[in-house]
Order: structure tokens, then sequence, then C-alpha cells
């Protein structure tokens, strides 16, 4: 009995010893790996053959490589450098080859890309890839038409291949007067919100979302200080010349956030911008 | 050759080894679960990869854990002789054996198919609106392949069960060439290739050659990639990969049979 209760103890002095050695060893270990991170990516012709029966399942571990880094980066607010954002891209084409048909991996990437580089001619040309491994899926050519419109301003491009993702027969049927919308709105908040608004309505990855989120919350105050300006104009026949005015006269009730910091400004022809372009201020570096 | 194949499946579906390995698979269905959660769309993929993988993977363990030891066992407790005072031929003995141990591992598919199926079905309530490219027929389509893989490879145990008596040389054996079959497809278009011409020196291109009609395609049963996108493929590429793995798992058996014919059991 006693030997017993000796060997009790011992037990759990052990177990509180190896909880503290576990704490302390994993942030060492994260601590020493920080230092020396390599960010290699095996060679996808490897990585395919080695993956012997287990090649989807090996993609969907290397794309959580390339979500974990890219998350850990964004959560500890460092600014991710080229470098970094040419590793995310060797991720992504090794995951490529081992499932061309995975929608997570272009949809990550291009999501990254994009609202996070600025890369947006790597990210047509992945979606590019996408499309000819996946005919028939309309989203890769709607983010496609989305990046033209949106990002580089090319509304006509932005419309042609809306109207392609739109004759898809599972495309929903609001593609097709997106896509004839497209040239007569150019530039319209009221659009863009939109467009955005399905893109988020599907979106898990926080990251994604969050980038979504916080464009959609300017877009939408930068209409309703379109919307009061119009009412300014429509009421006293001109239109406002600061949003101190704005205020003053009650038209708004407070300044509305401007999730990226920048400040608003009236043009004369009732449109409302902001001095930060609605860019985050890591990117326009 | 019926009842020699009845005790065989007697045997495995008793052994502790195979309920380990159930334990193991449901791990990694329940991995399925929590993993999936870590994706953003294709939810429906990342659930089929984790399930149909704890199929496969545990279709390999009891291929590497029971088939390995089937006739290294009779050999070694001397039980081979009493099977074969019987009236039963020695080709019965071997085909009777592996018909044993395919209906083990049917009855290991069907058990693990229907546990993962379930998964599915409570990842398809909880994310329905991610799923859109599940198709339960594409995944039967992988388990069905994976099966055909397991038949093959079950053939080639079978066969250096009866050339070598010790069980772990058979497995290093099988391990070899399931590698070999799961790579020889990757190797043959990287030769086919440009810049593979001049990688390898023409004697390996010759071995190559030789080797690939000698070692099974495996990637020829490897549909699950596809599967997980729901695609299918249609009924006379199904006959013809159906067809290519019976033929060579017959082949096969037929060494093995010829062989263990001339063999000195003594």
């Amino acid at each position: 009995m006693k030997r017993v209760l000796l060997l009790l103890v011992g037990i759990a002095a052990l177990a509180v010893f190896h909880a503290v050695l576990y704490g302390q060893t994993f942030e060492r270990k994260s601590g020493l790996d920080e230092q020396v991170r390599v960010n290699y990516v095996l060679p996808a012709s490897f990585t395919r053959a080695a993956a012997l029966d287990f090649k989807g399942v090996i993609a969907d571990f290397q794309l959580l490589q390339g979500i974990f880094f890219i998350g850990d980066k964004i959560e500890s607010q460092n600014r991710i450098t080229e470098a970094e954002w040419n590793y995310l891209v060797r991720i992504i084409t090794a995951v490529t080859r081992l499932d061309p048909y995975f929608f997570d991996t272009y949809h990550f990437a291009t999501g990254m890309l994009t609202w996070g580089a600025g890369r947006y001619q790597d990210a047509i040309n992945i979606l590019e890839t996408a499309r000819q491994y996946n005919p028939d899926d309309y989203r890769f050519p709607y983010h496609i038409g989305f990046i033209y419109f949106y990002f580089l301003h090319d509304n006509q491009k932005g419309a042609q291949y809306l109207e392609l993702a739109s004759r898809n027969p599972d495309a929903p049927p609001i593609l097709a007067s997106l896509s004839s919308r497209l040239a007569y709105y150019k530039g319209n908040y009221q659009f863009s919100i939109e467009l955005i608004q399905r893109m988020l309505d599907r979106e898990r990855s926080p990251e994604i979302r969050s980038y979504y989120q916080k464009r959609l919350t300017a877009l939408e105050n930068a209409l309703l200080l379109e919307k009061a300006v119009k009412q300014y104009k429509e009421d006293l026949q001109q239109f406002p010349e600061s949003i101190d005015v704005m205020l003053k006269q009650n038209y708004i009730d407070k300044i509305p956030l401007e999730p990226y910091g920048g400040d608003w400004i009236f043009l004369k022809n009732g449109r409302v911008y902001s001095t930060s372009k609605f860019a985050n201020a890591s990117q326009e570096k | 050759m019926m009842a020699l194949m009845r005790v065989t499946f007697l045997e495995g579906v008793r052994s502790r080894i195979l309920y380990g390995i159930f334990l193991f698979a449901l791990f990694v269905v329940f991995l399925s679960i929590v993993f999936a959660n870590f994706f953003m769309q294709d939810l429906g993929k990342v659930a089929f990869d984790f399930n149909i993988s704890a199929i496969t993977l545990a279709g390999l363990l009891i291929s590497a854990s029971l088939s390995v030891n089937l006739i290294a066992k009779d050999l070694d407790k001397k039980t081979i002789y009493f099977v074969l005072s019987r009236p039963i031929s020695r080709m019965q003995y071997i085909f009777g054996k592996y018909l044993g141990l395919l209906a083990v591992f049917l009855f290991a598919y069907l058990v693990l198919t229907l546990v993962s199926g379930l998964a599915l079905v409570l990842l398809k309530n909880l994310h329905a609106n991610y799923f859109d490219s599940f198709s339960w027929l594409a995944y039967l389509q992988a388990v069905y392949f994976d099966f055909i893989k397991i038949m093959v490879l079950n053939a080639i145990i079978v066969l250096f069960g009866v050339i070598t008596t010790s069980s772990f040389v058979n497995l290093l054996f099988t391990v070899s060439i399931y590698i070999m079959g799961q790579s020889i497809s990757d190797v043959i278009n990287f030769l086919s290739l440009e810049r593979g011409q001049d990688a390898v020196t023409p004697a390996i291109k010759g071995v190559i050659a030789g080797v690939k009609y000698l070692v099974p395609n495996f990637e020829a049963f490897d549909f699950k990639v596809i599967s997980a996108h729901g695609q299918l493929i249609g009924w006379g590429d199904f006959f013809l990969f159906t067809g290519y793995g019976v033929v060579y798992a017959l082949l096969v058996l037929c060494l093995a049979a010829l062989i263990f014919q001339r063999r000195e059991l003594l």
C-alpha cells in the first residue's frame, strides 16, 4: 500500500514537472524555428511521387501549411515580404500538382495575392490555370471578372468574365444581371458592395473575411455619405464643401468610420472618396 | 477450397490486430471532422480525403500485418501439413487462402465505408453549403478501386509468401513493389518529357521499360483525387481498370500456385 502511494506521488510529481518542461520546450523550439525559418517547399514532382496513395490528403496538409503561415503573419501584424509571398506561390504550385481541382487552393491564393499582396496578374494567372482544370466552375471566371473590375478598373474585361461565369448552368441568375450592369455602374459603390457581399456570404477563411469586411465597411460608409451629399444637393442646390458642414447641418449624425485610416474627401461632382484610397498602409509601402 | 476460405476468413476477423486497425481508422475519421473546419470552401473534398485515406491506410495496415503472416504462420506452426493431408490440392490451398483474405478485406471495407459514411453525413449536415462537389457514388467509386488495389497487392503478398518463409522479408518485398507500383507511372511520364530524356542512362531506361510490365500500375486504381471532386468514370473505363486488376491478380496467383506446387515443404 505504501509502495503504491509512493508511486502515485511520484507519477503526480513527474506529471507536473512534465507540464512545466513541455511549456518551456514548446516556446523555446518555436523561437528557434522562427530564427532559422527556411520556408522551403519540396519540388512538386517529388511530392507527387512520394505521396503514394495519399495525394489528396497531403495536398490538404500542404495548403494548411500555407494558410497557417500567412495567418500567423497577419495575426502578428508582420509585413509580409516579397520572398514570403513567393514562398506562398510555391506552396500553391505544389498543391495544384497534387490536386488540380481543389478550389480552396486557388481561392486562398487569389484572395491573399489580391487583397494582401496586390499581385493582381499573379492571381489572374492562377485563376486561369484553375479554369483549365475546372471549366465548369463558374467561380473562377467570377473572381477573374471581379479582379478586373475592382482592382484593375478594366470594366470591359470584368464584364466579359462575369458574362462567361453567368453562362454556366450552376451560376446564380444574379450574375447575368451583374455583368450587364458592370459597364454602366463604373465606380459605383452600391455595385461594389453587391459583388463583395456575395463573396463574403460564402467565405469561411477569417483572413479573407477580414479583408472583405473591412472593404465592405469602407464602401458602405462611402455610400452613406454619398446619399447624404445627394440629399444636401437636393435641399440646398449646391454640394457641401466639407464633411463638417454636413455634420453641423445634421445631414449626418457622426463622421462615419474610414477603416483604412484616411480622411473623407468630397469631390465637386458629388462623389465621396478617401485619402487612403481604401488601401492598407503596409500595401501602399 | 470453400472450407479453407471460411477458416481463413474467421481467423482474420477474430484477429485483435484487425480491431486495433479499426480503432486507428476511426481516429482518422474523427480527425476529418476536426480538420475540415480549417478549410474555406471545399469542405466536402477535405472530408472525403480524410475518410478515404482512413480506409486506404487501414487496407495497407491489414495487408502488412494479417496478410503477410498468412502462409508464414501455416508453415511455422506446421498446420500446413494438416491442411494438405486432406483432399485438397496445393493450388486450391493458395486460392482458398487468398479468397479468405479477400473476404476479410471485404468485411473490413464494408465496416469502414459505413463508419466513414456516418462521419460524412454528419459533416454534410453541418456544412451543407460547402459540399457542392461531393458525391456518394464517387465515394463508392474510390473505395471500390482501392479494394481492387488491395486485391492485387494481396496476390503479390501470397506470391512472396510461397517464395520466402519469413514474413518480414515478404513485407519488405511487398512494400518495395507497392512503392514502385505507385510511382512507376510518374517515372514513365517524366521520362517521356523533353527534360527527362537526358536524366537517366539508356540502360536504366531499358530496365524501366521492362519493369513497367512486371510491377502492377497501382496508380491505375487511384481515383481518389477525381472522386473527391465528384467526378465519375465511364463504364468502359470501369471495366478496363477492373479487368486489369483481376487479370494481374490471377496471373500472380497462378504463378504462386506454380511455385508452391514445386516447393519442398520439409
